[in-house]
């Protein structure tokens, strides 16, 4: 043992040769971010320039600058800025910003939870949602405000349903114990009662009222057809606090990934630091689901995907874990919007659905690879 | 002697009892009407089981096609055959193409033929393809559906389509399909389409445009008092019943 | 420096420890032994504020250890847990800086000082090779030799180890117990629970024997580690010997006097 450290410690990819500790993984990782934040850059425009209405890369371009206040030559027709701006750009913006908070939120979930699978669904968030959008659309609370101007309505009743179920959930989990000593595996179990009743229910509205089947269904399938800058306005305070007490809250993550007595013994209050991170997970969850319906997988798939590349730090993750998701439901929606000929859309969920499925068989698999080596070792 | 929930029209078959909804029909509701005929409109796969069940119970069922005024045409006088009133349904049908055939050659005087998008179904957008009832009414009209080959009853578009699609004139149905439309300018992003700019977009029901009957004639003339205006004398055109403006 | 009154405490329902007095004072180098059950872990976890009393209290640093935060906690005591696994994806040096965070802001900015007590923590515990590696593909030993790692980059004052040298060979454990022995010189604080005995009495001046949830011995390594003394609290017939070098007491046991062969009384 003793002569195979030595042996290690001689070799020359060990430890850190130069200079500093850990400065060359810190630039890797910045290195990394860069490219991520490039590549969504370059998505964005790229996006932007495709779609059934027929755009030059040139049109595009000026109608961006345009918007943004900046003439390059001639000015584009209404149209086509309406097209470029007003459809392509503000989906964009919103695939973006939800791609990011569902990752975020994943990577939240998983952390707190410890456990791979976790997303919004397990803890009954995004049923929660699908449920108070289905009241709103059933009750006619949502086409009302609507009809007033108002396209609100209909996201504030999913969000509000995300928190009355996470709220449900910690009240269940609790079970007359204090909030603060909930355990991970009642938190599960709980939110999976929660997720399985609320989608009985969903289903009951559905029978209820058969003329509503259509618009309940392709609210639940998750799509940003018909979405425009009022839902990124929507969005985003949510989205903001929801990222802000995730991302504040990064290392202590990382503490719970110990378990919570190590992470206690390392100085974190675990209970409250999980009850905060819940909520800021589900806000995030919540105003994804309010403004864009259920879009499974990415919540589930881009954490693991961002571990793999930069590892578990979520000072590194969640970051990583924004951009991936970003990127990831941009392409989708782009796929989503462009797939089928004269302008029909299928529905995102169903993209990344079909995308992020098969992709989380192969990171199964290899990380059941992993496991295997893993196990043979020391 | 019975009908589907969603079945209210005409009012006077309102009072009759209801054997379920026109996805889901209760086999043993109907049985117990003891029923001499049923029918059945096509389409629906879910709604066929059922059909089966009557039929091996020596119940006869017809099911019909009607998305055309061809179909519609035979299917009236087909019920017409199965009830025993032939000759009311030949009557009827007779009227339905005379009446027809007279908005056509009112039509042709036309100058233009408008481009109209007939909008299903929002904010999951689905527009009358080329292929139901819905398009020959607009054709009937004076107009030209701007859907085009869209073979079926329906088509998803999305928002960049209609704008590419440019419709001079837009027709939201309004009813089960559609509960709660936005009024086109309530549409920020459609603000650039053509209809939008000059206002000509209108509700209309449902029930009387997209469900092929005898009411379909009464569509395509209240259509073709929207898309010209000018080819109705004054008097006419005041006493039709105005469906409602969009907007406001 | 560390104060259990009259501590009770347990599980749910279960009760371990009864009425516990202890008093550590700072400086001191004291090794917690006693059989399996013995509630040695329990008490641990106890006098680092992590398990809540029952009935009695713990001071730490002359405070109830009940009424500080978790911060204030981790700063004056360093816990090395038994061991387990470690979560996956985290490199050596990684799980390491995690010691630092009751001292650094939630973002936890590299300070120059975290850099510094993480690889001071790194080369004591001769971890500095395995630094870079998943600390979840380490085998046993080397992992728990990372946990000491950890908890001395978290602090040095007060150290509370578990068991914590358990999966090491024979060349590691010394190196841990001089290294322990070497923090106590440098004026730290060090409660250990071992299973071993003769490291105990080897490197311990002050001996605490737990049975049944109860204090059984406390006090200075030759007066209580006694073949009778042994024998009453591990229930096998058990010599005392000399360290042939340092001359501390030494245990050795006999091949056939299990619990059931020691005669009654």
């Amino acid at each position: 043992m003793a002569a195979e450290a030595k042996a290690r410690a001689a070799s020359p990819e060990s430890g850190n040769g130069e200079g500093k500790p850990g400065k060359r993984n810190v630039c890797a990782v910045v290195l990394a971010l860069a490219a991520l934040a490039s590549a969504l850059l370059f998505t964005t425009l790229l996006a932007c320039g495709v779609g059934s209405y027929p755009t030059t890369p040139g049109q595009t371009l000026r109608a961006l600058a345009q918007a943004a206040g900046v003439s390059l030559g001639a000015p584009v027709d209404a149209d086509l800025a309406a097209v470029v701006v007003d459809i392509r750009l503000a989906r964009v913006l919103l695939a973006g910003m939800t791609g990011a908070a569902l990752s975020v939120a994943g990577a939240a979930f998983q952390g707190v939870l410890r456990n791979p699978l976790a997303d919004a669904f397990t803890l009954g968030v995004s049923g929660g949602a699908a449920f108070g959008a289905s009241m709103g659309i059933i009750s006619g609370v949502a086409g009302a405000a609507a009809l007033a101007g108002d396209v609100r309505a209909l996201p504030v009743c999913a969000l509000a349903g995300a928190l009355a179920a996470l709220a449900l959930v910690l009240l269940l989990a609790r079970a007359g114990g204090p909030l603060s000593g909930l355990r991970r595996e009642t938190l599960v179990l709980a939110g999976i009662v929660v997720s399985t009743f609320l989608s009985a229910l969903i289903s009951l509205l559905k029978s209820l009222d058969e003329e509503s089947v259509s618009s309940i269904v392709f609210w639940i399938m998750g799509s940003f057809q018909g979405r425009g800058f009022e839902h990124v306005a929507l969005a985003w305070p949510y989205m903001l606090v929801g990222a802000g007490i995730v991302f504040w809250r990064a290392r202590e993550l990382d503490l719970l990934s110990l378990g919570e007595t190590q992470a206690r013994m390392l100085g974190l209050e675990a209970g409250r630091s999980r009850l905060w991170l819940l909520f800021g997970a589900s806000l995030l969850a919540g105003a994804s689901v309010a403004v864009s319906g259920v879009i499974g997988f990415v919540g589930l798939v881009v954490p693991h995907l961002a571990r793999l590349m930069l590892g578990a730090g979520h000072r590194r993750l969640l970051p990583a874990s924004a951009l991936l998701g970003a990127l990831l439901l941009i392409w989708s929606d782009v796929l989503a919007r462009t797939v089928l000929p004269r302008g029909a859309e299928l529905p995102v969920g169903v993209v990344t659905a079909l995308v992020g499925g098969p992709f989380f068989c192969l990171l199964l698999a290899r990380n059941f690879r992993l496991a295997g080596r893993g196990a043979g070792r020391g | 002697m019975a009908r589907t929930d969603a079945d209210t029209s005409p009012a006077r078959i309102a009072r009759l009892p209801v054997i379920g909804t026109h996805m889901r029909p209760n086999v043993e509701a109907v049985l117990a009407r003891k029923p001499d005929l049923v029918l059945q409109m096509a389409g629906r796969k879910e709604a066929s089981l059922p059909v089966e069940a009557l039929r091996r119970r020596g119940v006869p069922v017809a099911v019909f096609r009607a998305e055309t005024f061809a179909e519609l045409f035979s299917v009236i006088q087909r019920v017409g055959v199965l009830t025993g009133s032939e000759k009311r349904a030949e009557a009827m049908v007779r009227d339905m193409k005379k009446r027809l055939a007279a908005l056509d050659a009112r039509m042709a005087k036309a100058a233009k033929r408008p481009r109209v998008f007939y909008e299903v179904r929002s904010p999951d957008m689905l527009a009358a393809g080329d292929g139901g009832i819905v398009d020959e009414i607009v054709r009937h009209a004076g107009g030209v559906n701007c859907v085009a080959d869209a073979p079926g009853k329906f088509a998803r578009v999305s928002e960049e389509e209609i704008i590419r699609l440019a419709p001079e004139v837009y027709i939201i149905q309004r009813g089960p399909m559609n509960q709660t439309p936005l009024p086109l300018d309530k549409r920020p992003r459609l603000a650039v389409i053509p209809a939008a700019r000059t206002g000509r977009a209108w509700f209309v029901d449902e029930k009387k445009y997209a469900r092929p009957g005898r009411q379909s004639v009464d569509a395509a003339e209240e259509l073709a008092r929207l898309l010209h205006p000018e080819l109705f004398p004054a008097t006419a055109r005041a006493a039709a019943a105005a469906p409602n403006k969009d907007g406001k | 420096m560390l104060r259990a009154v009259d501590l009770s405490c347990g599980y749910g329902r279960t009760t371990v420890l009864r009425g516990v007095n202890l008093t550590m004072a700072p400086g001191e180098f004291v090794a917690l032994l006693g059989p399996n059950g013995s509630g040695k872990t329990t008490l641990l976890l106890a006098l680092a504020g992590l398990l809540p009393a029952a009935a009695g209290r713990v001071e730490i640093d002359g405070r109830d250890a009940a009424r500080l935060s978790a911060r204030e906690r981790a700063r004056l005591v360093s816990c090395v847990p038994q061991g387990g696994s470690a979560p996956p994806g985290y490199t050596v040096r990684e799980l390491v800086r995690m010691g630092r965070f009751s001292r650094g802001g939630f973002w936890g900015g590299g300070c120059a000082d975290d850099d510094a007590a993480c690889e001071a923590a790194l080369v004591d515990t001769h971890c500095l090779n395995l630094a870079d590696r998943q600390a979840a593909e380490l085998s046993g030993g080397e992992f728990q030799r990372v946990l000491l790692a950890r908890a001395l980059c978290q602090g040095r004052g007060l150290l509370l180890l578990d068991e914590a040298t358990s999966a090491l060979d024979l060349a590691r454990r010394v190196e841990a117990f001089d290294l322990l022995a070497r923090t106590h010189r440098e004026g730290g604080s060090v409660l250990a629970a071992v299973h071993d005995l003769n490291l105990a009495a080897l490197y311990c001046p002050r001996l605490i024997f737990l049975k049944n949830g109860r204090v059984a011995l406390d006090g200075p390594t030759r007066e209580v580690f006694t073949e009778s003394n042994l024998r009453d609290i591990y229930e096998t017939d058990i010599r005392v010997g000399k360290h042939p070098v340092t001359g501390a007491p030494q245990a050795h046991l006999l091949p056939g006097a299990g619990a059931a062969a020691l005669p009654r009384g």
